[in-house]
């Protein structure tokens, strides 16, 4: 089952090719430009931190101006963080590195994120797909 | 952008999961003028980048918005982010 743009539609996942993947629109709504896809309790750590276009983007962006903070979305462990910061490379050595804590992972291994972290984001909005209300106060 | 500097402003965050790389370079320009403006205020810029969030092509429907109905069979389709999005294909990054 797969949420986009928050819930307004809802599809299920009926085949899966090589290709593409096929759905059955369940609760139907609209969509705007750049919705996010949510698949719920996904395990993010088989996809790239920080991926190619994102590098050549920020990079144009810290020609124009210092970057002072970079957030990362869906950071699951320790090594995302010691991976992203190699990939940035020395031109990010004095930006500070915020992980979103976001995904199930992220809260299982919150402490160790926090120790290679230089801060942190908790994005309940995303955890309220994961936890029950309740559950994402104590979160 | 200005207006938001003399509100007190300390930190300027783009979302690069909004929008393109065009859009984006529009509003740090604005932000770089601003600070130009106002060159006695310290405004940090945080950039949060798109990695490994899982979004929607834009679309080219009337209004930007997709009109989904329930029942529809629908395709998603990965690696064709800069392809528009419509009713029956939904690419994705």
């Amino acid at each position: 089952m797969l949420y986009i743009d928050d819930g307004k539609v809802v599809g299920i996942v009926t085949q899966i090719t090589d290709e593409a993947i096929k759905l059955e629109v369940k609760i139907g709504g609209t969509i705007k430009s750049f919705s996010q896809v949510k698949f719920i309790q996904s395990r993010y750590k088989y996809l790239p931190i920080v991926s190619k276009s994102d590098l050549d983007e920020i990079n144009n962006i810290n020609k124009m101006c210092t970057v002072d903070f970079v957030g990362l979305p869906f950071v699951t462990s320790q090594d995302d963080i010691i991976e992203a910061r190699t990939v940035l490379g020395d031109e990010f050595k004095g930006c500070k590195i915020l992980p979103k804590v976001d995904s199930l992972d992220a809260v299982q291994r919150y402490a160790e994120i926090l120790e290679e972290a230089d801060g942190s984001i908790f994005q309940r909005n995303e955890l309220q797909w994961e936890f029950h209300a309740e559950k994402l106060v104590v979160a | 952008m200005v207006k938001l500097f003399d509100a007190g402003m300390t930190m300027a965050r783009i979302n690069l999961s909004h929008g393109t790389a065009k859009e984006n370079i529009q509003l740090l320009n604005k932000y770089k003028q601003a600070r130009r403006l106002r060159p006695y205020m310290n405004c940090a810029l945080m950039i949060d980048i798109r990695g490994r969030e899982i979004r929607m092509s834009h679309n080219d429907e009337k209004g930007g918005i997709i009109r989904v109905r329930s029942g529809s069979q629908v395709s998603m389709i990965g690696g064709s982010f800069k392809q528009a999005s419509d009713a029956s294909t939904f690419r994705i990054n």
